[in-house]
C-alpha cells in the first residue's frame, strides 16, 4: 500500500484534491482553502450548528448522507467522501426545496445560523422522504437558532410537503454522477494511506489494520492520540492548543465498523458511530439509542463514537456510564498484541487510562442476555445538547416475575474523578425486593459511594442530591416501563 | 390620520405593501449562503489579523509591561498598548470612563491591554501569548452588597416617587416585604463580536464593524485615531444578531481594529472567539431588587416601595440609562397611587453590563411581578384576578406622570388571554393533576407586559433616511437603522413601496454607512423601524409632491395616482381609474430626470413630545406604549428539578401590523429568549470574577426541544397607534418579558410540591436550584 499526502473528495459534485495541515478541520478547508463562506462558525465546538455540512459516503456499495459540523471534522476524514455545503443546494437561481420553505415559512431572521439549519434537513431529507416530526427535531436539535425561538423552524416541514415537487428536487442535480465516482473510488480500504506532516506533527490515516500495526509498531512507547470522530480530540486541538506530536485517525478501518450480535453477546467495533449503533440496535438492545439520544447532537454522534467516548475519559460521559452498568469488555490492540479488559478496570483516575502507550480500543461487547431491567438516567440544565452534571445507569437482574433483584450494577458518572462502579449500592440492592421503599433506602447508602465536587456544571451538593434522586428515578422509571 | 380598518383593508393589499407578510429581503441570499457578514467579505490584500491581550484577572495594578519578545515573533507586525494610541485613549459612549486600552489599571476580566497585529492568526496568538505582563492583583468587588457599602456607584443613585408611600404603609392591611434577584444574561449573538478596518487615501479609514451603533463607532474611533471624522467611515451591511450586546460593546473592537491599521498602513481584522466574547463582553445587568408593598384584603396595591439595584460592572456603558428604563417599568401594568422606586448603579469589578433586549425593563417588571405573584398567594387569591384589579385603565398615569396611552386596551387584552388561554379551566386541570402526580408538578402563571417606547435620553430619539429615484424607475433607500434579523429593512421597503406607489422589487434597501446617513441612533429601544421609517415617510413626503407636480404637468390630469409601478389618472369622483394608465413609474422616472426633478431626499424624524427629567424622575419618556400579556405551563420533574414548558399562550398588541410574519417571529423568538434567561442560561463567575460559562458547552441558551410542544401567539385586534408608522407599534424588546411566565410557573410547581409560597428561588430558574428549593421547603 502506498501512502498519499493529499485529500481527494469531492465538493457539491466537482472533484477536488488538496494538501493540508494535520490540524486542518474540514471548516477551514471549506472557509479558507476552498473560499465557500456559507458554511458559518459559530463556536467552533459543535455547540452550535453552524457549521453543519452533509457527507456522502460510500457504505456497502451505496453512498449515504449524513450531516456533521465541520468544525470538528478533521479535514483528513474527508478523503473519498462528498462534501455538501449550503452552496450546493441551490441549482441556479432555483432554491432548493428545503431552501424555498424556509424563506416560505419566515424561518430566518439574522440568517447566520440558516446555511446550517439547510443543510441540517438536508443530511435528514437524503435519508428520509417524508421525515416524522421527532426525527426532524432530533436533526434540528444541534442548531442554535437565536433569533426566532424556533417556532418558525419547527414549520419548515410543512412547507417542504407544500411543493409538489419537492420529493423530486430533494437531490442536487449532481448526486448521481458524484456517487457513480464515489463508487468507483471504492471504499477506504481500497485506497492509500494518507499521511500528512507539517512541523513536527504528524497526522497519519491508515487504510488497513496492517498499516495501523505496522505505524504503532515503528512508534512503539512514544504517545499516540487516536482519533475517530474528532469530537473531542479537535476541541482539545482547536480551543485548548493542543498539538498532539502524532494523531492517527481509525475511521477508515472497515474491520472497525463492525457489529455481530451473536443473540446473547453484541460487539461493536470502536469505530461504529453513535448514530449507527443505536440504529442497528433499535429493537435489541433499546436503552442504547435511548442513551445515545441524550448525547451531542445529531450532527455529532453521526461521527462520534462510543469507544471514542470512553476513551477521552471524561467523568460525565453518558456511553461509558452505561456501558460499565452493562459491564462492556473491551477489545484492545497495541503494540503488545491484543486483549481483553472490563470497562470497570479501565480507568485509572481523572482522565487516566489502564492503556499503555500505541493500544488502542478495537471493538466494545456486551453480555445482551444477562440484565432484565436496564435504565439509564440524566441529570443536565438543557434537555438536549448538554454534558451531564450527573449520569447514572441501572442494570439488574430480576427474579420472581420482577418482583425481586438478584444482581444489580448500578454506574454514576459526574460526582468522583472517573465513572464510577457503585458497588455498595449495588450490593444493597441485590436480594432486595424491586420496590420503592428498596431504592429509597439504597439512595442513603449510595450518597456515602462518592464525595462529588463543584464546577460550573453542578454544586456538590446538588450533584450528590441529584445522584440519589436518579437512583429513585431509576426506579420511577423501570417500573413505569414494567406497567406497559 | 384617519383610522383604518386593517383588517379587512390588508385583505386586498398587494404582497409587500405595508400590513403584508412579504418575505424576507435577504432570504434567498440567506439560505443560500451568500448573505455576506464581515468575516465572509473578500479578504483585502495584505490583511491582518488582530489578536488582544486582555486582562487575566478582575482587579490590578499593571507593574510591567514589555513587547520585545512579542514583536521579534516572525510575522508579527506591530504590537500596539496605550502609548501607542495617536487620539483620545476613550470609548466611553454616554460617561467617559472607559479606557480603548488599559493604561496601569485592570477593572475587570477582558478589559484589552495590548494587541498584536499580524500576519497570521498563530503568529498573533503567538505574539499575545509572548508579551510580558507583571499585574498586581487587587481584591475584587464582584457583589451589588459591596458596592452599595462602599457607595461604589457608576452615575448618580436616582427616584421616582409619586404619593405617599409611608403614610399608606403605616395604615395598610397587608404588608410584605422580600427580596427579588435576577442574573444576568449572555447575548450569544451567533456572528460574534468582529470588525475589518481598511485605510483609505489621505489618511482616511473604513471600518465594517458588526455593531448596532455606528454613530457610536464613528465618533470613538475618530477619538481614538486622533482624526476628524470626515476621516472616517463607518459601514455595516448586517449583524448576525445583536440582542443589544453591538449597542456600545462593538465600539471597543472597532477601535482597537482601526488602530491596528491606522498605525500599520494595512486592512486589518479583529474576530473573537466564541469563548473570547463570551468571558470579555458585558451581559445582561443582574439586579438584586427589595420590595416592601402594601395591599388590602381584595389584592389592590396601596403603596409600595422598591429599590433596584443594577450590578453595573466594571464602567458605566449605559447602565443609568437601563437602570433608568428598569425604574419606569418598576409598576409595570398596574396602577399605584404611592410607589416609590430607587434605583442604584453598582460599580462592580465584571466586565461592564450593557444593554440587552428589553433594557432594564425586564428586570423591573419581574420584581413587580413576583411582588403581584406574593400577594395572591397571601390571600389566596388566583393571581389573574389580583392582576385585573391593579391594572392600568383609561386615563391613568405613571408614577412619573406621564398618561399611560392606549391603557384602555389592557384590561380587554387581558380578558381576551384569559378566555382563549383557557385559564380558569387549566388551573382546575393542573390541580388534579398536581393531586395525584407523585414525581412531576404542574404550574401556570400570567404575566402581562406594558413596555414604553422611546428612548429616554429624549436626544436619541431622531431617524435619518435618504432616498433616491433613478431614472429607471428604481429606489435606492439609505436609513439609519442596522439590520440584525429583526427584518427593519423589509419593514422599510414596504413603507417605500407603499409611499411611491411601487412594487417592493423596486426598493433596494442600501448598507448603513455614515457617508450617506450619518448622526443616527444606534438601533435598540425597539425603535429602529419607528424611527427610520419615519425619516423615510419625511423623505418620500418631500419626493411625492415633486412626482405629483411633475405628472400633472405631463399628464395633464389631477391628481395622478401612482400603484404598482404605474400611474393611473383620476375618475371622475376623483378616485383612481384603473382602465386608464397613464405611464409606467420607469418611463416616467426617466421623463422627470430629464425635466430636472430632484429625485433625491434626505428625511428626518425627531419625535414629538418625548423628555424625561430624571433628576426629578418626571416627565414623557415615551412615545406611546405596547401591551401583551403571556401564560406558560410547566411540568417540574421533582426528582432531577428540569422543567418544561407545555403549553404557552401570548396576546401582543403590535397596533396595526406593517408585517404580521415579522411581528410574530419578533414575539416568537422573544419570548424564547427571556424565556432562555428565565431557565437554562445560568452565568456561573468564580470567586475571582472569571467567567466559567464561557462557551455553548456551559452556557445552555434554548434549543429546538425546548420550544413549548404548544405555542400559541397572536396579534391583539383593534389597537391603533395614531402616533406610530402606518398606526402600528414597535416589537423588539417587550415579547422577552413573557418568558417571565415560565419562571413563575415553575414557582407555581414548586409550590404544589411544597404547600409553600413564597419559594425560595431566583432568576434563572435552573434544574439545580428548583431542587434547592424543593429541598429546603422539606428540610
Amino acid at each position: 500500500m502506498t501512502v498519499k499526502k493529499t485529500v481527494r473528495f469531492f465538493l457539491n459534485g466537482r472533484d477536488e484534491e488538496r494538501a493540508i495541515a494535520p490540524e486542518t478541520t474540514l471548516l477551514e478547508l471549506i472557509r479558507e482553502d476552498l473560499e465557500l463562506t456559507g458554511t458559518k462558525e459559530g463556536c467552533g465546538e459543535g455547540d452550535c450548528g453552524a457549521c453543519t455540512v452533509v457527507l456522502g459516503e460510500l457504505v456497502g456499495g451505496s453512498v449515504r448522507y449524513k450531516s456533521v459540523v465541520a468544525c470538528l471534522t478533521p479535514a483528513i476524514q474527508i478523503d473519498g467522501k462528498h462534501v455538501i455545503t449550503v452552496e450546493g443546494m441551490a441549482q441556479g437561481q432555483e432554491l432548493h426545496p428545503i431552501q424555498r420553505a424556509i424563506v416560505d415559512a419566515h424561518a430566518t431572521q439574522c440568517g447566520f445560523c440558516t446555511p446550517g439549519i439547510a443543510t441540517s434537513l438536508l443530511g435528514l431529507y437524503l435519508t428520509k422522504a417524508a421525515p416524522s416530526g421527532q426525527e426532524v427535531h432530533t436533526a434540528l436539535a444541534g442548531n442554535i437558532c437565536r433569533c426566532t425561538g424556533y417556532a418558525s423552524i419547527r414549520r419548515i416541514p410543512e412547507f417542504i410537503s407544500r411543493q409538489p415537487d419537492a420529493p423530486e428536487a430533494m437531490r442536487p442535480a449532481y448526486l448521481d454522477a458524484t456517487e457513480d465516482k464515489l463508487r468507483a473510488l471504492g471504499d477506504a480500504s481500497a485506497r492509500d494511506d494518507i499521511l500528512i506532516e507539517r512541523e513536527g506533527q504528524i497526522f497519519f490515516a491508515p487504510a488497513s489494520v496492517d498499516s495501523l500495526r505496522t505505524f504503532v509498531a515503528e512508534r512503539k512507547g512514544q504517545p499516540i492520540q487516536f482519533v475517530s470522530g474528532g469530537s473531542d480530540v479537535m476541541i482539545g486541538v482547536k480551543k485548548r492548543r493542543a498539538r498532539p506530536p502524532c494523531l492517527v485517525d481509525l475511521t477508515r478501518l472497515a474491520s472497525m465498523k463492525e457489529i455481530r450480535d451473536t443473540g446473547d453477546r453484541l460487539t461493536f467495533g470502536a469505530g461504529v458511530t453513535l448514530v449507527d449503533l443505536a440504529e442497528a440496535t433499535r429493537a435489541s438492545l433499546p436503552i442504547l439509542g435511548a442513551t445515545i439520544a441524550q448525547m451531542a447532537s445529531h450532527q455529532v454522534r453521526t461521527m462520534a463514537t462510543a469507544a471514542g467516548n470512553i476513551a477521552n475519559a471524561s467523568p460525565v460521559a453518558d456511553a461509558v456510564v452505561l456501558l460499565m452498568a452493562l459491564d462492556a469488555t473491551l477489545h484492545l490492540d497495541g503494540p503488545d498484541g491484543a486483549r481483553d479488559l472490563k470497562l470497570d478496570e479501565l480507568f485509572l483516575g481523572y482522565k487516566r487510562l489502564a492503556l499503555t502507550a500505541g493500544e488502542w480500543i478495537c471493538a466494545i461487547s456486551i453480555d445482551k442476555g444477562r440484565f432484565d431491567a436496564v435504565d439509564f438516567q440524566k441529570a443536565s440544565k438543557r434537555q438536549e445538547l448538554d454534558i451531564s452534571s450527573v449520569n447514572s445507569a441501572l442494570a439488574l437482574e430480576l427474579d420472581n416475575g420482577g418482583k425481586a433483584i438478584r444482581k444489580a450494577r448500578l454506574c454514576c458518572g459526574g460526582v468522583g474523578p472517573t465513572t464510577l462502579l457503585m458497588k455498595k449500592t449495588s450490593a444493597f440492592l441485590a436480594g432486595r425486593p424491586f420496590a420503592e421503599a428498596t431504592f429509597v433506602e439504597a439512595a442513603e447508602i449510595l450518597a456515602t459511594e462518592a464525595t462529588p465536587m463543584s464546577d460550573v456544571r453542578g454544586s456538590a451538593d446538588y450533584r450528590r442530591d441529584v445522584m440519589k434522586n436518579l437512583l429513585v428515578k431509576h426506579f420511577v422509571s423501570l417500573s413505569a416501563n414494567a406497567a406497559r | 390620520m384617519a383610522t383604518r380598518k386593517a383588517t379587512e383593508e390588508k385583505a386586498e393589499t398587494r404582497l409587500g405593501m405595508v400590513g403584508t407578510s412579504p418575505l424576507h429581503l435577504s432570504g434567498r441570499d440567506h439560505v443560500t449562503g451568500r448573505s455576506e457578514f464581515i468575516d465572509d467579505m473578500p479578504k483585502p490584500r495584505h490583511l491582518l489579523t488582530v489578536k488582544v491581550l486582555a486582562s487575566p484577572v478582575a482587579h490590578g495594578e499593571i507593574r510591567r509591561l514589555d513587547t520585545s519578545r512579542a514583536e521579534a515573533i516572525p510575522g508579527v507586525v506591530r504590537v500596539i498598548t496605550a502609548r501607542d494610541i495617536p487620539g483620545v485613549n476613550q470609548v466611553g459612549g454616554i460617561i467617559p470612563d472607559e479606557v480603548c486600552l488599559a493604561e496601569d489599571h485592570v477593572a475587570f476580566v477582558g478589559e484589552p491591554i495590548a494587541l498584536v497585529a499580524a500576519e497570521s492568526d498563530e503568529a498573533a496568538r503567538a505574539g499575545v501569548q509572548a508579551i510580558e505582563i507583571d499585574i498586581e492583583p487587587l481584591k475584587p468587588c464582584l457583589t451589588v452588597a459591596e458596592a452599595i457599602a462602599a457607595e461604589n456607584f457608576l452615575s448618580p443613585v436616582r427616584k421616582i416617587e409619586r404619593g405617599e408611600v409611608d403614610a399608606a404603609m403605616a395604615h395598610a392591611p397587608h404588608i410584605l416585604e422580600g427580596v427579588v434577584v435576577n442574573e444576568g444574561q449572555e447575548h450569544f449573538y451567533m456572528e460574534t463580536q468582529r470588525s475589518l478596518a481598511v485605510p483609505e487615501d489621505n489618511g482616511a479609514i473604513t471600518i465594517y464593524s458588526s455593531t448596532q451603533h455606528p454613530t457610536e463607532v464613528h465618533r470613538m474611533v475618530s477619538g481614538v485615531l486622533g482624526l476628524p471624522q470626515h476621516s472616517v467611515t463607518i459601514d455595516i451591511k448586517r449583524l448576525g444578531g445583536g440582542f443589544g450586546g453591538k449597542e456600545s460593546q462593538a465600539t471597543i473592537w472597532a477601535a482597537c481594529t482601526a488602530l491596528a491599521a491606522h498605525l500599520t498602513g494595512r486592512p486589518a481584522m479583529l474576530k473573537l472567539e466564541r469563548e473570547e466574547d463570551m468571558c470579555w463582553t458585558g451581559k445582561r445587568h443582574q439586579f438584586v431588587s427589595a420590595y416592601k408593598v402594601a395591599f388590602d384584603d381584595d389584592g389592590r396595591i396601596l403603596a409600595l416601595h422598591t429599590e433596584l439595584n443594577a450590578n453595573g460592572g466594571a464602567v458605566a456603558d449605559a447602565t443609568s440609562s437601563i437602570l433608568e428604563r428598569g425604574m419606569l417599568h418598576s409598576e409595570n401594568a398596574y396602577m399605584i397611587a404611592n410607589h416609590r422606586v430607587i434605583g442604584r448603579p453598582c460599580r462592580t469589578n465584571l466586565p461592564p453590563a450593557t444593554a440587552f433586549r428589553g433594557f432594564g425593563a425586564p428586570q423591573g417588571i419581574f420584581m413587580i411581578e413576583t411582588v403581584i405573584q406574593r400577594i395572591a398567594h397571601a390571600l389566596g387569591k388566583d393571581a389573574y384576578s389580583v392582576r385585573e384589579l391593579n391594572a392600568y385603565s383609561e386615563g391613568d398615569t405613571a408614577p412619573y406622570g406621564e398618561l399611560i396611552y392606549g391603557a384602555e386596551h389592557l384590561k380587554p387584552l387581558l380578558a381576551e388571554l384569559r378566555r382563549s388561554s383557557e385559564w380558569d379551566a387549566r388551573q382546575k386541570a393542573i390541580a388534579d393533576f398536581n393531586a395525584q402526580s407523585r414525581w412531576q408538578k404542574k404550574g401556570l402563571a400570567m404575566v402581562p407586559v406594558k413596555f414604553g417606547i422611546s428612548f429616554t435620553a429624549a436626544f436619541l430619539n431622531q431617524g435619518v433616511a435618504l432616498v433616491q429615484i433613478y431614472p429607471d424607475g428604481s429606489v435606492s433607500v439609505n436609513h439609519g437603522a442596522i439590520e440584525m434579523g429583526q427584518e427593519v429593512n423589509t419593514k422599510i421597503a414596504q413603507i417605500a413601496a407603499t409611499n411611491l406607489g411601487l412594487p417592493l422589487s423596486a426598493i433596494r434597501i442600501e448598507t448603513n454607512n455614515t457617508k450617506r446617513v450619518g448622526n443616527a441612533p444606534p438601533t435598540a429601544a425597539s425603535s429602529g423601524c419607528d424611527l427610520n421609517c419615519h425619516a423615510v415617510d419625511n423623505a418620500t413626503d418631500q419626493l411625492v409632491p415633486r412626482l405629483q407636480a411633475k405628472a400633472q404637468e405631463l399628464f395633464g390630469v389631477c391628481p395622478v395616482f401612482f400603484e404598482d409601478g404605474v400611474l393611473y389618472a383620476p375618475t371622475a369622483e376623483g378616485q383612481i381609474d384603473r382602465d386608464r394608465p397613464l405611464s409606467s413609474f420607469k418611463d416616467f422616472a426617466l421623463k422627470c430626470f430629464q425635466g430636472r426633478v430632484d429625485l433625491c431626499a434626505h428625511g428626518h424624524y425627531a419625535t414629538p413630545r418625548v423628555g424625561f427629567d430624571r433628576e426629578a424622575g418626571q416627565g414623557h419618556p415615551f412615545l406611546y406604549y405596547v401591551f401583551g400579556a403571556a401564560v406558560a405551563e410547566v411540568t417540574v420533574d421533582l426528582l432531577t428539578g428540569r422543567a418544561t414548558t407545555d403549553r404557552v399562550d401570548i396576546l401582543h398588541d403590535s397596533g396595526q401590523s406593517l408585517n404580521p410574519a415579522v411581528d410574530i417571529g419578533q414575539i416568537e423568538g422573544g419570548f424564547v429568549q427571556g424565556m432562555g434567561w428565565a431557565t437554562t442560561e445560568e452565568l456561573v463567575y468564580a470567586e475571582d470574577g472569571r467567567l466559567l460559562s464561557n462557551s455553548p458547552a456551559t452556557y445552555k441558551v434554548p434549543t429546538y426541544g425546548d420550544v413549548p410542544a404548544d405555542f400559541r401567539v397572536r396579534l391583539y385586534e383593534g389597537s391603533v397607534n395614531e402616533v406610530g408608522v402606518h398606526q402600528s407599534k414597535a416589537n423588539g424588546e417587550p415579547p422577552l418579558v413573557y418568558g417571565e411566565a415560565v419562571f413563575f410557573a415553575i414557582a407555581e410547581a414548586i409550590q404544589a410540591a411544597t404547600g409553600e409560597y413564597p419559594v425560595d428561588l431566583t432568576l434563572p430558574a435552573t434544574p439545580e436550584k428548583v431542587l434547592k428549593a424543593l429541598k429546603a421547603a422539606r428540610d
